[in-house]
């Protein structure tokens, strides 16, 4: 239980490519964050680098006030949770999860103790006997929880814990390590690449991209207020308006149209999701305002998904209020200000 | 019931069964005969030839020998081998396929070849003591074996769990025999089954490597062969069968289960 720092992490693994560059990122005491991001940007070597399993090529790693750069891996004392559970399959579940109580060489009343609270925590304690082999993809996960919990890490690590499991049992399981990580108050960090498990557990969340991090935030900024293009797309908006200059009032688009909101430096594009543009009766003289051509409908269940083609560009609009327009047809839409949002590139 | 289609199976599985066990069952009878030279039918019982077999020195020197040299051979096979299989399976180095075929190259060669080819450069060339040539070749002999079956179970076994033992507090080493020996045990005491007996029988390499102090067990066996055909030879092979199922079941029974894990 500390604070984790990740400072200038670079990483290569032929001296040629780099697949980290410059990776910071400071997890407060007892904080849950999630690394998110598409295969291959990074996410299992920034995690193994931290766990001591690959070595940086540049960078350090802290560990409340310890720099633990240099640190073997034995004598980190983090707890890690594999993608493919990686359970010791000669060893029963309870010397699974006593085997790193061993190496610390506990004595056999401590370790029986602790290794029996642990699997109740768990709920685990009814299968202490049974081995990896006559266990349950869930029940396997747990294990290896349990048995990165039970030495009390600094630090606990998940790389994709729940990537084998089925969609309900993910659910639970993603709670239960939450409950978990919050009732123990461990810092803890989660890979994963998908989305609605990342915003559903994180204090924060980490997005990846080609070996940096584009956003590190809290999953609301990052939901309602992603800064790149790159977390935009990533997170689910779909109409990206590119802007070339902005002059002290508003924005200019590539096919010159002003459009107004919150000035930022070096945007570069415009975004905005399709639910929040409105279809209106007749043009006003208020800003972001312009016309279009249905060019295809899409029934999505509680709204229709308009395919619009418009000055700036073909937008997605999303209705639930109208009645159905059909293709062809001439809508006004509005691009409210406030949530028309600035990315950087 | 028998199913219909596998009566033909079962008849092809008992004519291969009677046609292993018949002769090693003729040699068993032989060997209680009472005639002076193997024949069948047995015309009386006797115990002599199993009395005369330590009455034969080379017998005794020989067993002696061949029981030291199975065994210095196959644990040093084991002991080059795992290491060396360890490297082959989790490291990535160049060229692995290379030495994975170094390493079983000498089932390519006859092993009277390779028995030739010892006594040329070893004792003529380099004139090492032949017992050190003998023991070099049958650790030869050994290798391969424990690459192969090692191997196979290294390969499957997954990497990470490793990973796993270094996180939880083990150094290298540690991990090495606490998580990765226990889990490919099976396949070791494999090799050392097929290292010892391949080693215990074999005899082109050491008939070339022969010496007056260096009497082996087979070819002692070969030797008296040509000079008698008494059953002897038959008592001295139901003794050998005997020893060696004994052996394995003692390696099975001691490090076979559990025993390797705690
Ligand atoms: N041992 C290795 N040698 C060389 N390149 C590697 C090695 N391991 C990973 N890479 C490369 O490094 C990059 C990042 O890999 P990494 O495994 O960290 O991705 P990831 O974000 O975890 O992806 P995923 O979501 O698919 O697990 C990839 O381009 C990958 O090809
Ligand atoms: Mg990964």
């Amino acid at each position: 239980m500390a604070k984790l720092e990740v400072k200038n992490l670079s990483m290569s693994y032929d001296g040629k490519n780099k697949i980290l560059e410059d990776l910071s990122l400071s997890i407060q005491d007892g904080e849950l964050v999630s690394i998110l991001g598409p295969s291959g940007c990074g996410k299992t070597t920034t995690l193994r680098i931290i766990a001591g399993l690959l070595k940086q090529t540049d960078g350090e790693i802290i560990v409340g006030e310890k720099n633990i750069s240099n640190l073997p891996v034995h004598k980190r004392e983090f707890g890690m949770v594999f993608q493919s559970y990686a359970l010791f399959p000669h060893l029963s579940v309870f010397n699974n999860v006593a085997f790193g109580l061993k190496m610390r060489k506990l004595d056999k009343k401590q370790i029986q103790e602790k290794v029996e609270n642990v699997l109740s925590v768990t709920g685990l304690s009814d299968l202490a006997k049974r081995f990896p082999a006559e266990l349950s993809g869930g029940q396997q996960q747990r294990v290896s929880l349990a048995r990165a919990l039970v030495i009390n890490p600094q630090v606990l690590l998940l790389d994709e814990p729940l990537s084998n499991l089925d969609a309900k049992l993910r659910v639970e399981m993603r709670e239960e390590i939450r409950r978990l990580q919050q009732e123990l108050k461990m810092t803890a960090i989660f890979v994963t690449h998908d989305q609605e498990e990342c915003f559903a557990i994180s204090d924060k969340v980490a997005v990846m991209n080609r070996g940096r991090v584009e956003q590190f935030d809290t999953p609301q900024a990052i939901y309602q207020e992603p800064k790149t293009l790159f977390v935009a797309k990533f997170i689910g908006f779909e109409n990206f308006i590119k802007v070339v200059g902005y002059d002290g009032e508003a924005y200019l688009t590539e096919s010159n149209i002003k459009l107004a909101a919150q000035a930022k430096e070096n945007t570069r594009y415009l975004t905005i999701r399709p639910r929040q543009i409105k279809i209106i009766e007749t043009a006003n003289d208020s800003e972001n305002v312009v016309k279009g051509r249905i060019i295809n409908r899409t029934y999505l269940g509680n709204s229709y998904r308009y395919t619009v083609k418009t000055s700036l560009g073909v937008l997605k609009v999303d209705d639930f209020e109208h009645d159905v327009l059909s293709r062809d047809e001439d809508v006004i839409l509005e691009l409210a200000v406030k949530n028309l949002l600035p990315l950087e590139n | 019931m028998l199913d219909r289609k596998n009566k033909p199976l079962l008849i092809f599985g008992l004519v291969v069964m009677f046609i292993i066990l018949v002769p090693l069952v003729l040699v068993v009878i032989t060997s209680f005969g009472n005639q002076p030279t193997i024949s069948l039918p047995i015309k009386g019982f006797t115990f002599e030839w199993y009395k005369n077999i330590l009455q034969q020195p080379d017998f005794v020197d020989g067993f002696k020998m061949s029981l030291f040299v199975a065994l210095i051979a196959s644990f040093s096979a084991l002991l080059i081998g795992i290491p060396a299989v360890y490297a082959l399976t989790r490291y990535n180095l160049q060229h692995a396929e290379w030495f994975q075929s170094f390493f079983l190259s000498p089932t390519l060669i006859p092993e009277i070849v390779v028995g030739f080819a010892l006594y040329q450069t070893a004792v003529i060339s380099f004139k090492l003591p032949l017992l050190i040539s003998l023991l070099v070749g049958h650790f030869l002999l050994c290798l391969p074996y424990v690459i192969r079956l090692v191997s196979a179970s290294m390969l499957i076994l997954d990497p990470h769990i490793e990973e796993a033992a270094w996180v939880s507090g083990c150094t290298k080493g540690q991990a090495f025999f606490l998580v990765v020996l226990p889990n490919i045990k099976a396949s070791v005491i494999a090799a050392f089954m097929m290292c010892f007996i391949n080693s215990f029988n074999n005899i082109p390499i050491s008939l070339f490597l022969n010496g007056p102090a260096l009497n082996m067990l087979p070819t002692a066996i070969l030797n008296y062969l040509q000079n008698n055909y008494d059953p002897t030879v038959s008592a001295i092979s139901v003794v050998l069968m005997i020893f060696t199922a004994v052996m394995m079941w003692v390696v099975e029974k001691f490090l076979g289960v559990n025993k390797l894990v705690k």
